[in-house]
């Protein structure tokens, strides 16, 4: 284990002298942590005045992971927050395979890509248009790991204050959207508008979906979701949806949804009416609220990570959290942290892009068999010592999977 | 602007320009007798915020009475200030700016764009609407207790939240607020504290008074030792007058109306928060008990707590695999506690339970 720790130790310490680094703007403002692979836990706390410091203490040390503060502080290296006394911090997006339903269970190749959606999806919808930030104040990086960090350093984000934060979570999350008020319309008592024996009705509103915002978002959700089944066979389109719906009627409610969206009820189709922005098409509010769930959970994008039943504080609301420092390593992959350009995170594949370490080859012992496509080469490994490239070795053992032979 | 208009927003920078190129000095305000009116005005204005929450309308009719009302402004963040109670700074802060949210629904768009700018707002006038950045949508929207006001629910485009303008003097409110909490207390010497001796008396007994009042009577056989720590958290911001959000507020009643509560106790455990509304709150608290909405809502369980930000201090039965419920938690701490002493089960906590299982909403709001 000493030998693999010392190969691993070498090779980032290689790496870090030996290449241009990219340091977090105002750094000196900013609290650095690392984790070590010879050390248990996170040394915090620590301030640096100039590049070279940050450069000599990753050559001397190399660091397993490499973390700075989104906050930005008076006296970043001070032991406690309220002697560090905050100033201000960057808002942060972390997107990781951990956080995804979808990805779960997923080979790391596959994992990636879902991740890799959802990012384009918090960008494209949310950070650049109902945000509208400025191209120029965002970047997105890679992680290193699973998954992307989008970092805005908008100066309007700065000072944000974390119950602020949270509410931009919850607006990507779409927590808390009042869609019978929002979206739909309002319902009123009947005694309120004296509508005879009926106690509750609903007005509902036709919609805009160009509107902003959560309403235009639901909106063309909609009518994407709908588009998608028309296309398919009604058989095909009933499986798809009642496997949204966890419930024992699901077919049924299915059945009942289907019908309303493409059945014929004077003149035109549910489809055809929304997408007139008149979504009052469906006959029982079930239907209404299960197609709504669906297009919900379509639509917005998961930032929190609810695993085990537990939501973790996401760490976009939190204010004073650590972050990969861009240029770094991933300990656990040998990967490099790196930013992306927006137009080319579509193409972008970190199995070739993010690869630092040569294809000089090492012997790893591996404890399973492994199949991967790494810097456009196709691996297929038994278990058992193997001679691989380098960066391969590396990825191996980071990943737990292989020693240093 | 006109005296009239100043006298109304005292608060604005122009108004405090006019003060110290036309009014009295400090020294003369507060020994003249002249400026008499201006300084009983001035006790008057955090009398009415200690009574009523709300600065009351007064009379603008002369030019003296004018400003009269300008300068008791000043003579009221004085007092206030001499009293140094933070209960007292925060329903002060609250008062002023009602007051001032109601003053600025009368006025034109653009007057409400213009103070909103005051307070860095960048609020743009937009037809009928008023669009501002939603960063500073958030700053001051993120207290608002009403659903409506989280961003989720907001039109926004590129950037920018759409409101209507009743909604920007809203706005208004809260960062003016939030401005005079933040501006209290002013630093005040001795001679000022000699000059309003017998007023600050007063005030600081009406205000030990108004915070006694509000003090809880008690809970009967509800132990507050058995509530879980975010419950025991919020209930602590709530009796200390601290801003709870709407989910906090949410929370809390549900969770006191589970473990047996009626409306009514809540409401009086409730009415301590400086920005307490009796009519509103007990409007709230009866729609959210099922008096009047029907529906008896349940507690949020503890994923949901944490989403909102409100799982506070968690300990090691909070840590617990199961544990998923704050009404769990109460229920593991009774059941404790009954081994201890041998007592029956409380039917109103098993009727609670039942219909959190029944109630679990369907809908996704």
């Amino acid at each position: 284990m000493d030998e693999t720790i010392d190969f691993l130790k070498q090779k980032f310490s290689e790496y870090y002298k030996n290449n241009e680094l990219i340091y977090p703007d105002r750094f000196g403002r900013r609290e650095f942590g690392f984790m070590f692979f010879d050390r248990e836990g996170m040394t915090r706390h620590i301030g640096f005045n100039t590049r070279n410091e940050i450069k000599s203490f990753l050559v001397k040390n190399a660091p397993m992971h490499v973390y700075y503060s989104s906050a930005y502080y008076e006296k970043p290296d001070a032991p406690t927050m309220a002697q560090k006394k905050w100033l201000g911090a960057d808002l942060i997006f972390d997107l990781d395979a951990d956080h995804i339903e979808s990805a779960k269970g997923l080979a790391y190749e596959e994992m990636l890509n879902v991740v890799k959606k959802e990012t384009l999806k918090l960008l494209e919808n949310f950070i650049l248009d109902d945000f509208g930030f400025d191209e120029k104040h965002v970047s997105v990086n890679f992680s290193g790991g699973r998954g992307y960090h989008i970092h805005v350093t908008d100066p309007k984000i700065f000072s944000l204050d974390s119950s602020a934060r949270r509410e931009i979570v919850d607006h990507v999350e779409g927590i808390g959207l009042d869609a019978e008020k929002t979206i739909f319309g309002r319902s009123y008592r009947a005694h309120d508008i004296d509508m005879g024996s009926r106690s509750n009705v609903k007005i509902v509103k036709m919609v805009d979906p160009t509107a902003g915002g959560w309403e235009g978002r639901f909106c063309r959700g909609m009518i994407k979701f709908a588009e998608e089944m028309e296309k398919i066979s009604k058989e095909e389109a009933i499986k798809k949806l009642s496997s949204y719906i966890k419930k024992k009627t699901a077919k049924k409610i299915a059945e009942g949804i289907y019908e309303d969206l493409f059945g014929v009820r004077a003149g035109d189709r549910g489809i055809d009416k929304i997408k007139k922005g008149n979504i009052d098409i469906f006959s029982r509010d079930v239907h209404l609220t299960t197609f709504s769930d669906i297009v919900l959970n379509r639509e917005k994008v998961t930032i929190t990570n609810r695993s085990g039943g537990k939501a973790d504080e996401p760490v976009t609301s939190d204010i004073k959290r650590l972050i990969r420092m861009n240029s770094s390593l991933h300990g656990k992959t040998g990967l490099k942290v790196m930013p992306v350009k927006i137009d080319e995170l579509k193409k972008f594949n970190p199995l070739n892009d993010a690869i630092v370490f040569s294809d000089e080859l090492v012997n790893v012992e591996i404890v399973k068999p492994v199949k991967i496509s790494m810097c456009k080469k196709n691996f297929n490994l038994k278990k058992g010592e193997n001679t691989v490239p380098e960066f391969l070795g590396i990825f191996l053992i980071g990943r737990g999977l292989g020693v240093k032979k | 602007m006109s005296l009239s208009m100043l006298a109304r927003y005292p608060f604005l920078p122009s108004a405090a320009g006019y003060v110290k190129k036309n009014g009295p000095t400090l020294n003369e305000l507060m020994k003249e007798v002249v400026y008499g009116r201006a300084r009983t005005l001035g006790k008057m204005r955090v009398e009415e915020a200690l009574e009523y929450a709300e600065i009351k309308e007064h009379d603008f009719s002369t030019e003296t009475n004018q400003l009269m009302e300008l300068l008791s402004y000043i003579v009221a963040r004085i007092l206030v200030s001499c009293v140094n109670d933070s209960f007292l700074i925060r329903r002060y802060a609250l008062a002023e700016s009602k007051r001032a949210y109601i003053r600025l629904q009368a006025e034109n768009v653009d007057f409400a764009v213009n103070t909103g700018n005051e307070f860095g707002l960048g609020a743009e006038a937009e037809g009928k609407n008023v669009k501002i950045h939603f960063t500073d949508y958030l700053k001051h929207s993120s207290n608002i207790k009403n659903i409506e006001w989280k961003l989720v629910n907001r039109k926004i485009e590129k950037g920018y939240a759409i409101l209507r303008e009743k909604e920007l003097e809203r706005l208004i409110q809260e960062a003016l607020r939030k401005r005079i909490e933040s501006e209290l207390p002013l630093p005040v010497n001795d001679e000022i504290l000699k000059t309003f001796k017998s007023e600050i008396v007063e005030i600081k007994n009406t205000t030990d008074a108004r915070k006694k009042a509000f003090m809880p009577k008690t809970l009967g056989k509800i132990s507050i030792m058995n509530f879980p720590p975010c419950m025991r958290h919020l209930l602590g911001m709530m009796q200390e007058g601290e801003n709870v959000s709407h989910s906090g507020r949410f929370a809390l009643t549900t969770f006191l109306h589970a473990v047996g509560m009626d409306a009514e106790q809540i409401l009086s455990l409730f009415s301590s928060a400086p920005d307490f509304d009796e009519h509103k709150s007990r409007y709230q608290i009866e729609h959210i008990t099922g008096k009047t909405s029907g529906t008896e809502y349940t507690p949020p369980e503890c994923r949901t707590m944490k989403t909102y930000g409100i799982c506070v201090n968690e300990n090691s039965l909070c840590m617990r695999e199961w544990m998923t419920h704050p009404l769990k938690y109460y229920r593991t701490k009774e059941k404790e506690g009954r081994l201890r002493t041998g007592k029956k089960l409380d039917i109103g906590l098993k009727k609670a339970e039942g219909e959190l299982e029944k109630n679990r909403k369907t809908g996704w709001r």
